[in-house]
């Protein structure tokens, strides 16, 4: 085996590797050591206690996508969940000072992001701007959705459209959903909350959280009906 | 459909996540692979959780924490103002406090320029007043705009605080005997019998001294008269003082509406003469209001 020939190998499976780690971290979650960031919130926070300002700044760069999506998914409008999502973190700075290390900053923060996106949908000034509005989300922020990305992953461009035309549907139908029900739905199968994260973020009960995620599903069943 | 799909249907979330105790997840398991039809539902249910997993996440926008810092930049200045008013360590928001300055304000504003509604208000009141008149209760009337020293007091009638713009107008009366200021007939007649068939004691042509002061209009008569005018056009009373010892109007102060302008003059005259002539309004003065003041100088 000649040099170059290794060299070939070798930058061939590189790429390889690199395509397989990059789908990896495509993947709807943002996969992390839960308990070693909880460890490294906890450490931030004390720093925030402790008058280091810049600490919740570190907060917000770790949590921000998180809690975008939470808000995006819930709301259906790429505009609102910005907004909303900057709305949770405001709160959070204002009340990072009560929080007492008793639950995860995450689930923490996901009950702010869970009770401001419900606050917002009862809000009449949402429920005009939703009237008919639909989601829009510009492709250059969707992770592995780059333009570039597109034209050389040799991808069917009518199978594109029709996953973007399918998760369309999917987010109406969510949008339809009852406000307990949406938020179990979206923590549960699309953020991938186990269930005691649910019930620490929404406060139900277990046995409330099975029923309402159960009704949550068959209720997309059949809003969604021979489509799925 | 047998009898227990139903039950195995609604747990068919649960053991998908597989979160169902031994028991059920035998008697669903067992289940599904006896029921054709709940193994196509719990098939679908999968499917549709597997296609809610692959919906893609969505980075947040890349200045997602400059603009944050803009917000809290701008929510400090609020913050600040909390701190002052939490120097008593009462907490108190700062919306609230927004609220109820506004609140003043308006109401503030409301009252220092009250509404044409208001003023049709104060009308209603007047015409309250005006039947108090004419069912002879004019003292209390009086009584009210006048302070013990018999000096005028402005009427508490929303009308009189209007700031709306008025015309002005002043005009001074003088007080004939006469109830319809018909010329006394000293003018028109002559003296002795002259073949007209009357005598000086006629009492037609030549008033005896009797019938003179029992001719000449009394206070409440004027007053009376004068209410009924202001009826008649639409007008409200703004205030009235009396000469104390006559008790004769000495002086009134008027709101009427420019279009009934006219009509008032020409009513007024049938009390007195008008010292001066009355001043045309200016044109297109038919909507506004005339502010009149009147000096009345009582019968000789």
């Amino acid at each position: 085996m000649t040099i170059d020939a290794f060299l070939n190998f070798a930058i061939t499976s590189g790429n390889i590797l690199i395509k397989i780690l990059s789908k990896k971290m495509n993947n709807n979650e943002f996969h992390y050591s839960k308990s070693q960031d909880q460890k490294d919130d906890y450490s931030l926070i004390r720093a925030f206690h402790s008058g280091e300002k810049s600490a919740f700044d570190t907060l917000v760069i770790r949590h921000k996508d998180r809690v975008f999506n939470l808000c995006l998914r819930f709301l259906g409008d790429y505009q609102e969940a910005e907004d909303t999502a900057q709305d949770v973190f405001l709160k959070a700075y204002n009340s990072l000072k009560r929080f007492r290390f008793e639950s995860s900053f995450f689930t923490w923060l996901y009950r702010i992001a869970i009770n401001t996106c419900k606050n917002k949908v009862k809000s009449l000034g949402y429920r005009y701007r939703k009237m008919d509005n639909q989601i829009d989300i510009p492709e250059e922020s969707i992770e592995g959705h780059h333009a570039e990305h597109m034209e050389n992953s040799g991808r069917d461009p009518v199978s594109d459209l029709e996953n973007k035309e399918m998760k369309k549907i999917l987010q109406h139908a969510i949008d339809s959903l009852p406000s307990d029900q949406k938020s179990v739905v979206i923590l549960r199968d699309l953020q991938g909350l186990s269930y005691e994260e649910i019930t620490d973020v929404t406060g139900f009960k277990l046995g409330t959280l099975k029923s309402r995620l159960s009704r949550a599903r068959s209720n997309l069943r059949e809003k969604l009906g021979g489509i799925i | 459909m047998k009898p227990e799909c139903p039950h195995i249907r609604q747990l068919l979330s649960e053991y998908i996540d597989g979160v169902l105790d031994t028991v059920n997840m035998t008697a669903v398991m067992e289940h599904l692979h006896a029921c054709e039809d709940c193994s196509r539902e719990h098939e679908a249910l999968k499917s549709l959780i597997r296609e809610l997993g692959n919906i893609r996440a969505v980075k947040a926008p890349d200045n997602f924490l400059e603009k944050l810092h803009d917000r809290m930049r701008d929510d400090s200045f609020f913050d600040r103002i909390r701190e002052i008013l939490s120097f008593t360590r009462i907490r108190f928001p700062v919306e609230l406090a927004a609220f109820a300055t506004t609140a003043i304000l308006i109401l503030f504003l409301f009252n220092f320029f009250p509404t044409k509604e208001k003023a049709v208000i104060g009308n209603f009141g007047n015409d309250k007043a005006q039947s108090a008149l004419d069912q002879g209760t004019l003292p209390a009337q009086t009584a009210d705009n006048q302070n013990s020293a018999g000096q005028p007091v402005e009427s508490s009638n929303p009308a009189t605080q209007t700031r709306e713009q008025r015309i002005p107008v002043k005009l001074a009366l003088s007080l004939t005997n006469g109830q319809d200021n018909t010329p006394i007939p000293s003018q028109s007649v002559s003296f002795g019998n002259s073949g007209t068939g009357h005598t000086d004691d006629d009492p037609d042509i030549w008033p005896s001294e009797n019938d003179s002061t029992k001719n000449k209009i009394q206070p409440d008569d004027v007053n009376l008269k004068i209410d009924e005018i202001i009826k008649s056009v639409e007008g409200t009373v703004l205030s009235r003082d009396y000469q104390a010892e006559t008790g004769y109007p000495a002086h009134l102060k008027l709101d009427i509406p420019g279009i009934n302008y006219r009509r008032f003059i020409s009513k007024i005259k049938t009390l007195g003469a008008l010292q001066a002539p009355a001043p045309a309004l200016p044109e297109g003065s038919e909507d506004a209001r005339v502010l009149i003041q009147i000096e009345l100088t009582p019968p000789e």
